[in-house]
């Protein structure tokens, strides 16, 4: 009888860790498959795209026609989102845990602090500013000292003034600092002048098991990858696209055409030039470094963050 | 096999008196015995290094933020064999994806279906004349890796895409599973693979559990560590470079996947795994079509150790670690007659007297086997996974892995063994088996 009982209560707790797994399979609780969302297409103006669709669908209307009728109204609370038809100046220290949305321009005086913004028009932000969310405007102009870490996008231009901090920054054309130019002139010393290859052009792909060199003025058909350090020498010009497997230094005045990509980190010399209007480029890092003006048609991604600063001297 | 070890186990317990005069066989099984524990002790290293990096370390998505660019001319292959249920809705996914259209070229491969499959490519091919150029085969060998090889000389694009016809991809996806080919190393991408039908039964829940770990940890932490992620064949796409220098798609093998991975890491390209690429697919509903899938991937893959792993011990351009975890992975699917084999020796060195040695290499073998082939992803990746992924309740399914775990085996084994004897028997046919699909149509 004593063996009959301890033989069971073996078996019992032998048992007792499949309790709840004959628990979830008699009563599922958990059967969802993983979910995706089909829709997502990893656009960087979602977020802005889907807070004027949520506004539009609680107004029951286009958002244009919204103005329209509320032109002569001041701003009012729509679906959670502060409206106003009007061009605004948000007064310093002004803070916003809310989204806002302005048909017009809107301008924030200094030590402004903003959740998200969605602006039809030009959107400036005053010195000392931080965007906590996101920014969207057809231009934006952000003041020195402003701090970034939400994502700001806008559909023709952004202006960034230093020294100032950002995280995800997409337009057409991002200007850090005052923009070089390519101009003919600039593009000079990027081409032999005699228009013969010389040892500083290369027709394809450079790629480099260790750390890797592009000299000053080299002309590169095709993409780079390094698996150590990258460092682009000035006045260099890249068709492709520049990989690092850790740190990459860009000198000043390199021009590139493709995606830049690091591991590490990515140093911007100043008077940079990544992508064209017609093919845009993203320029992703943890870290992402512009130490002088520079342009960048596509987008920025600094996971761990980015900063614009001049160094003192330049 | 089996029967052979279970013969000469009845042999020693019957004849004891002879165990001194079998000391030199006792010592040579031992020996097997020991070789096989180490090999299990390794996978379970591996396995526990992979966890901790996946849940510790820093992870590697270096190309999941290129969100611009000039995206190149792009071929998603559908392959799809009697593919009527599903077919429609993958071409009309990819329809709507999020790739610039004159760059992208969609061309379901039909392999001589019998179904309706023609017919649905052909009308929405009608219906969008220029995105989707179909490929209709009639004859030639059987299988995807044939049809791969055929539909590639139609090919121009730099890059192309494969799908299996049961795949649902997001608007984002062929980007995503694009922008590493931006990178001029990368031969291969990898996207994550998620089941779709979990709800259905145990079975689908246990092969959700597997996926998890397999994609999540095991995938993932071998791209943390810059070791060998594997191309998958779906989901997943090839620099067309790269395919035509090591030879294209060989016809002649059953997992077309492994067999590019590897020829791919032997010429030097990179292959890249995508963790956030993630795509629905159908898993087996039924034990016989997870068994048939079971047995095609152990055959293709122990196909794949044969032919390239001693060139892989010889690649000195390849890293040690590289090497060591491509053979690893080569030989997954051999080590589960190896398991058997081991439990079949701790047995018998048991009942013939050696009570010490093999009582804990057969304790060993037991427990570690469990914890580490647990249905080819460890149980303890799995875990991690489920954490990862944010799920908790499905978690408690884990110890039902067993039987998954046994099934597998014990097909991997039958699997091996028949393998092994069609090819002393000079018989190296190798026939393609379609996995069942439980969609229905519309």
């Amino acid at each position: 009888m004593m063996a009959i009982l301890a033989l069971w209560t073996v078996l019992a707790a032998l048992l007792v860790p499949l309790a709840p797994a004959l628990a979830e399979w008699r009563r599922p609780r958990d059967t969802a498959a993983m979910p995706i969302r089909r829709e997502h297409d990893g656009d960087c103006h979602a977020l802005a795209r889907n807070e004027k669709a949520r506004l539009e669908a609680a107004l029951g209307a286009p958002l244009a026609q919204q103005v329209t009728v509320h032109a002569a109204d001041g701003p009012r609370l729509v679906a959670g989102i502060w409206v106003c038809a009007r061009s605004q100046d948000l007064p310093r220290h002004s803070v916003s845990v809310d989204s806002l949305y302005c048909g017009a321009a809107m301008r924030t005086s200094e030590y402004c602090q903003l959740g998200g913004i969605v602006v039809d028009g030009l959107l400036a932000l005053g010195c000392g500013s931080e965007v906590r969310r996101f920014a969207h405007g057809r231009t934006i102009h952000v003041r020195p000292g402003c701090s970034l870490p939400g994502r700001i996008t806008a559909l023709r231009r952004i202006r960034l003034q230093p020294p100032c901090g950002f995280v995800r920054v997409a337009a057409a054309r991002i200007e850090f600092g005052v923009p070089p130019q390519p101009t003919p002139a600039a593009l000079k010393c990027t081409v032999p002048a005699d228009g013969k290859a010389q040892s500083g052009v290369y027709n394809g792909d450079v790629f480099a098991n260790t750390s890797l060199v592009i000299a000053e003025g080299a002309h590169i058909s095709g993409a780079i990858k390094g698996r150590g350090d990258v460092h682009i020498g000035a006045c260099a010009y890249v068709a492709g696209a520049v990989i690092s497997g850790a740190a990459l230094v860009i000198g000043r005045g390199a021009r590139i055409a493709g995606p830049v990509v690091a591991h590490q980190r990515i140093v911007f010399e100043g008077d940079c030039i990544v992508g064209t209007l017609r093919s845009p480029a993203a320029v992703c890092a943890p870290h992402v470094e512009i130490r002088g003006a520079t342009l960048i048609h596509g987008s920025v991604w600094a996971r761990a963050g980015g900063v614009f600063i001049i160094p003192e001297g330049i | 096999m089996r029967q052979m070890t279970i013969a000469a186990s009845f042999w020693l317990v019957s004849f004891p008196a002879h165990a001194a005069s079998l000391a030199p066989l006792r010592l040579a099984l031992e020996g097997v015995l020991m070789l096989i524990s180490a090999l299990v002790a390794l996978y379970a290293l591996r396995h526990y290094l992979f966890t901790v990096n996946r849940l510790f370390a820093e992870q590697r998505h270096p190309y999941v933020d290129i969100d611009c660019a000039t995206w190149p001319a792009l071929t998603v292959l559908v392959a799809a064999h009697n593919e009527e249920a599903v077919i429609g809705d993958a071409l009309q996914a990819l329809l709507e994806a999020d790739y610039p259209a004159d760059r992208l070229s969609i061309m379901p491969v039909n392999d001589r279906s019998t179904d309706r499959t023609a017919a649905i490519v052909d009308d929405l091919a009608a219906r969008h004349p220029g995105r989707i150029i179909p490929y209709h085969r009639h004859c030639g060998p059987p299988g995807k890796a044939a049809a791969l090889r055929d539909a590639m000389e139609r090919i121009t694009t730099p890059v192309l895409l494969v799908f299996d016809a049961d795949y649902l991809p997001a608007r984002s996806l062929l980007k995503q599973l694009t922008a590493p080919f931006f990178d001029p190393e990368v031969g291969a991408v990898m996207g994550r693979v998620v089941p779709i039908n979990v709800e259905r039964n145990l079975l689908t829940r246990l092969l959700d559990l597997e996926r998890a770990g397999g994609y999540q940890v095991d995938q993932q932490a071998r791209m943390n560590l810059g070791l060998v992620p594997q191309y998958g064949g779906t989901v997943g796409g090839v620099r067309r470079a790269a395919l035509i220098a090591i030879g294209g798609w060989h016809a002649d093998v059953l997992a077309e996947d492994t067999d590019v991975t590897f020829r791919l890491l032997l010429a030097g390209w990179k292959t890249v795994y995508q963790n956030r690429c993630e795509c629905h697919e159908e898993v087996p509903e039924t034990w016989p079509v997870r068994v048939r899938q079971i047995r095609r991937w152990a055959m293709g893959h122990n196909q794949a150790l044969w032919r390239h792993g001693r060139r892989l011990l010889a690649a000195k351009q390849l890293d040690m670690l590289v090497r060591l975890d491509g053979l690893l992975l080569l030989g997954t699917f051999a080590m589960a007659p190896l398991l058997l084999l081991g439990w079949c020796l701790a047995l018998v060195l048991y009942y013939a007297g050696d009570g010490t040695g093999a009582a804990v290499f057969a304790g060993q073998l037991a427990l570690v086997a469990f914890g580490t082939f647990g249905n080819f992803a460890a149980f303890f990746e799995i875990a991690a996974a489920v954490y990862l992924d944010g799920s908790r309740g499905r978690l408690k399914l884990l110890p039902f892995n067993a039987l998954g775990f046994l099934v597998s085996t014990v097909t991997v084994s039958l699997a091996t063994i028949g393998q092994v004897w069609a090819a002393l028997r000079g018989r190296r046919s190798l026939v393609w088996d379609k996995t069942t699909r439980f969609r229905k149509a519309g």
